[in-house]
């Protein structure tokens, strides 16, 4: 029956004023496509890198012949090698995933519905740059996966995967990112996109595990407004989204003390993000996902332009 | 505490968990939520849990208290003496100021009368007093009964202090206003804590019998007080004053009956005064005083002065004046009710100087004679005796050539033509030994008698039983039987005994010097009869058959009555008609008690209703009241069932609340009311201070208002005190749900 079929969570008519998710990743990605990537490794590009002395076993085509004719040293050229960006998406499906106040413009919108936005945007854009990407989906750990490609067939099945993601389960964030360290065999940029609402010493044991992997994190976390500022009245049951006991509370006398946490929490992790060289970033449901990226992105690429890229 | 002046509101301190209740309700009412950031609100919920609890109890209790303090407050809690909160209490006055308005608080022995004074003793006596502070005065004008003016603030009771302007034409029953405050004592529950402060001249008959005992009702209210130990402190309004006041007072004023007695009222609606006939009255003056006065004493008649007398009254005692009245017939005067008033010479106390009267003066009484023998020999006529005791007693041409006879007499045979417009004409139709009574005849008379004439029917030896029975069925107050007796009256006779002495038509034989006349005259024949029930026997034979067999019975018919005499009414049958001391009263109280009118009394007490009859409605009828105010009545008259006497009855007052003479003006005709007061409000004699306090340890005396204030065993009221305090909780309660709620939000 029509009125009882499951439809797509990225069905235009159900995600509100965002028609479709090509053009929201379009249009996300554009800020994303001006920064660009080099590859720390020496390659065979045009764009040359350095000069160093001729070594037994170098390509004599490498040979700098107008050094060696005015100064009759041997050195060979070095050129910068632009190799192929691998991004690990991973995204958090647990149980707790699945809130949202209705506080947000897009009332229905729950933080799994945010991730799943800002995680096809990012991938449409990397495998826009002929980047290749995988997708990891996780609550204690790792749940489903599509391995790294590129390509339309890759946007596809990534698109699919995210689509099919439901919240349920609990999570661990800590020992989710370890295991996906060791599904990381490529080193590159380990997007994690989730409410990173665990504690923070197993989540970042986590992270440092993909991190010792040679990946580069990128810490994206997905609120909803009410989490951060808890604006209720009068007695409330909480009741747990991932199973635990309700707590019934007066939000009038609750208020203050559970800002007073989530400001220490989110400050947390701040400081350990940063103290890892880490970009941690922190979007709330009430606010486009596009204009949470652009923002991001466009800090990202300025940073990387000051810092005259990798 | 000493108890609740309310003590059923004191349960409202239960409405104290009520707020408990709320929470708790609200508590139960947490609207579910699901939350994902359950680590944080656990971590903040455990750290505020115990101070948020703490917090909230408080709030509670406060609000518990502020309710519980309110109720208590409502409930009017007392303190007793040397209670832990007798010193937060607050001692609340409750004065009881029972004003004397009896009518001798009017005598005024100089320009201020004793009802001024008490007025201005009662007013100074509430300014002292502190409505701010709770003070209450439940304010009392004694008279016949007590009543209650105020029982609020003291403001409010000198407000209806100044609607006071005279004392109550009544006397004072202080057993009942003593009673009335011991219950409103007990309603209250008061203690000693009230004070009673009576006002009075302190007249004697107010305070003891005649006999020197004091009234039963004021002895167990008195008591009563002394069980609360409350004292009435009884402040002489009278004080420079001797113990005797002078005063002359008029305490009896009546007419007096052929044998020189008052007449009594009550048995219709007023004395019958025989038109044209001398009238006694007799006026009895009472002296209170120590001094003997001479007094002149005069009548007043429809308002004219007639001539008077003067008379010494002893000191301490009284002096009966007869006073004798002639009225001369008027043929003019519609009204058949004329006003006797007495009068004296005024003095300190006027309302009692005067006694009022209304009579029923009928006119000559209109009788036809329906002889059912007529005789040209005197002997042998049937209506010989009854005739001649008809006639005028000054003799004449005839029975009714005399203008001031009593009785206007005509004659008719049964068969006579114009029958039925005789009878029309007549007040009484005497119907004597007619053998068989027309149908015409019985038509006119049942007519007649249906409009308030009266029929006599005496019987001889024409009379059929049979016809009678029957053609006269709706008449006759008894079925006659048979014939009974002795023609040849030598086997003995009959005597009469009366079996109504209280009816006027016997009233002359009710002396017991005059009995003889009727119970020893020897009766030979009469016809048996058997009483009906609506029938009331006046008088019967020993004839020693049941009860005695009726000689004389009287029927109520329609507005008239009719009455039987069951032997002849000439000398056939029996030797009545010979003694005149025997006839002539029979026949003449007969005739005067069918002119009496039945109806509402024309002379009433002081708080009798006014109520007259009227054939016509009375169109705007109005009232004058003795002092010659008149007042239109708004009351509408009801019309009264059919066989009443009049059509329209008009409740004029409710409550007669001055005695003399008040007259109700309608339609064109003035009906007229005597107004008559309790005659010991006369007799001034007082009580002394000793005997006063010696009559009851409940009785204090003095001047200074000092020595009314008793001490209060029950302490104050803490009324104030749980006021203020449930306003503190509310304003704390207030502070404190601010200061949370300000806590929350910085």
């Amino acid at each position: 029956m029509a009125q009882t079929e499951k439809r797509s969570p990225f069905d235009p008519a159900v995600l509100d004023a965002l028609s479709g998710l090509d053009f929201v990743a379009r249009t996300v990605v554009e800020g994303f496509l001006a920064g660009g990537h080099r590859s720390p490794r020496r390659g065979s590009s045009a764009e040359f890198a350095q000069h160093r002395e001729y070594a037994p076993g170098d390509d004599v085509r490498h040979i700098d012949w107008r050094i060696f004719a005015k100064n009759e040293r041997v050195v060979v050229k070095e050129f910068i090698e632009e190799s192929n960006l691998v991004a690990h998406i991973a995204v958090d499906t647990s149980g707790s995933m699945g809130f949202t106040s209705g506080a947000a413009r897009t009332a229905r919108w729950t933080k799994l519905d945010y991730a799943r936005w800002v995680a096809a945007a990012l991938g449409h854009l990397i495998i826009g740059q002929r980047d290749t990407v995988s997708v990891e989906l996780f609550d204690n750990g790792p749940t489903q996966r599509i391995p790294s490609g590129g390509g339309a067939p890759q946007r596809a099945s990534m698109i699919k995967l995210l689509e099919g993601a439901t919240p349920s389960g609990t999570t661990d964030e800590g020992a989710a990112f370890t295991e996906l360290a060791t599904r990381m065999p490529k080193r590159g940029i380990a997007i994690l996109i989730s409410d990173f609402l665990g504690e923070l010493d197993p989540m970042f044991a986590g992270i440092e595990a993909i991190v010792a992997r040679g990946h580069e994190p990128l810490l994206l976390q997905v609120l909803d407004p009410r989490e951060l500022d808890f604006q209720y009245e009068g007695y409330l049951r909480l009741d747990d989204l991932e199973g635990g006991a309700p707590l019934k509370i007066d939000a009038r006398v609750l208020g203050d003390a559970y800002r007073e946490e989530v400001r220490a929490h989110q400050s947390g992790i701040a400081k350990r993000a940063a103290s890892m060289s880490l970009d941690f970033v922190t979007m709330t449901t009430d606010c486009g996902v596009d204009t949470a990226l652009s923002a991001y992105l466009a800090r990202r690429a300025a940073r990387a332009k000051h810092q005259g890229g990798r | 505490m000493g108890g609740f002046l309310n003590p059923l509101l004191a349960f409202g301190v239960l409405a104290a968990v009520v707020p408990l209740i709320i929470h708790l309700l609200n508590r139960r009412r947490h609207k579910p939520m699901d939350w994902a950031a359950m680590r944080f609100a656990r971590a903040a919920w455990k750290r505020i849990r115990r101070r948020t609890r703490f917090e909230n109890l408080f709030l509670l209790l406060l609000r518990m208290a502020a309710v519980a303090c309110f109720a208590l407050a409502l409930a009017r809690p007392l303190t007793r003496d040397g209670g832990l909160l007798a010193g937060l209490s607050q001692e609340q006055r409750d004065v009881y100021v029972l004003i004397d308005g009896s009518a001798s608080m009017g005598y005024r022995a100089d320009l201020e009368s004793l009802w001024d004074r008490a007025l201005t003793s009662a007013r100074d006596h509430i300014e002292a007093l502190d409505g701010a502070a709770g003070d209450r005065v439940h304010l009392y004008l004694l008279g016949d009964r007590p009543r209650r003016l105020s029982d609020r603030t003291p403001s409010d009771a000198l407000s209806m202090l100044t609607s006071l302007q005279e004392p109550l034409a009544e006397g004072l029953d202080l057993g009942a206003a003593l009673g009335r405050v011991v219950a409103d004592m007990n309603e209250r529950n008061l203690g000693s804590s009230a004070e009673i402060l009576l006002l009075t001249d302190m007249q004697r008959a107010n305070f003891l019998r005649p006999d020197g005992s004091q009234p039963q009702a004021v002895l167990e209210a008195l008591q009563a007080l002394i069980a609360r130990k409350a004292k009435v402190f009884v402040e002489d309004v009278n004080t420079g004053f001797e113990r005797r006041p002078d005063n002359l007072s008029v305490t009896l004023f009546a007419a007096l009956d052929p044998f020189g007695e008052p007449i009594a009222l009550g048995t219709s609606s007023a004395p019958v005064l025989k038109d044209g006939r001398n009238a006694m009255f007799v006026a009895r003056v009472e002296n209170s005083g120590d001094q003997a006065r001479d007094v002149q004493v005069a009548l007043l008649v429809d308002g004219e002065r007639r001539p008077s007398k003067r008379v010494v009254v002893p000191a301490l005692g009284s002096q009966d004046v007869e006073l004798e009245l002639r009225l001369a017939r008027d043929e003019s005067r519609t009204n058949t009710f004329r006003e006797i008033e007495v009068v004296i010479e005024p003095d300190a106390l006027g309302i009692d100087d005067s006694r009022a009267l209304v009579v029923h003066a009928p006119g000559a009484l209109s009788i036809l004679l329906i002889n059912g023998a007529p005789s040209a020999d005197l002997d042998a006529d049937e209506l010989t005796y009854l005739r001649a005791a008809l006639a005028p007693l000054s003799g004449g041409a005839g029975p009714s050539a005399n203008s001031n006879a009593l009785f206007s007499v005509s004659e008719a045979s049964p068969e006579d033509s114009e029958i039925a417009r005789l009878v029309e004409g007549a007040q009484l139709i005497w119907m004597a030994n007619v053998e068989n009574p027309s149908p015409n005849l019985v038509a006119a008379l049942t007519a007649r008698v249906r409009q308030g004439a009266s029929l006599v029917i005496s019987v001889g030896d024409r009379v059929l039983p049979e016809t009678y029975n029957q053609s006269l069925a709706d008449l006759m107050p008894a079925e006659l039987l048979e014939r009974r007796g002795d023609p040849s009256r030598r086997s003995g006779f009959r005597r009469a005994r009366i079996d109504a002495p209280s009816h006027p038509a016997l009233a002359f034989f009710r002396d017991e010097r005059f009995e003889l006349f009727f119970t020893e005259v020897p009766i030979f024949e009469y016809f048996a009869s058997k009483s009906l029930e609506s029938s009331r026997v006046l008088a019967s034979l020993d004839d020693k058959i049941g009860t005695g067999s009726p000689l004389l019975v009287e029927r109520p018919v329609g507005q008239g009555k009719v009455s039987l005499w069951t032997t002849t009414i000439d000398i056939d049958w029996t030797l009545f008609p010979e003694s005149p001391t025997s006839l002539i009263p029979l026949v003449h109280e007969l005739a005067f008690d069918s002119a009496a009118k039945s109806g509402p009394l024309r002379n009433l007490q002081v708080g009798d209703a006014i109520v007259a009859r009227f054939d016509a409605f009375p169109e705007g009828a109005s009232l004058m009241e003795p002092g010659g105010a008149a007042r239109r009545i708004d009351r509408a008259a009801e019309e009264l069932p059919e066989g009443s006497l009049g059509t329209w009855e008009l409740v004029a007052r409710d409550n007669a609340a001055e005695p003399g003479i008040w007259r109700i003006n309608s339609n064109n005709a003035v009906t007229s009311f005597a107004i008559t007061m309790n005659a010991n409000e006369g007799r001034l004699e007082r009580l002394s201070a000793e005997e006063l306090v010696g009559l009851s340890d409940a009785f204090a005396t003095g001047t200074k208002r000092e020595s009314i204030r008793s001490r209060s065993d029950d302490g104050g009221e803490l009324f104030r005190l749980f006021l203020w305090l449930a306003l503190f909780m509310l304003i704390g309660e207030s502070l404190w749900s601010r200061y949370l709620n300000r806590e929350v939000r910085a």
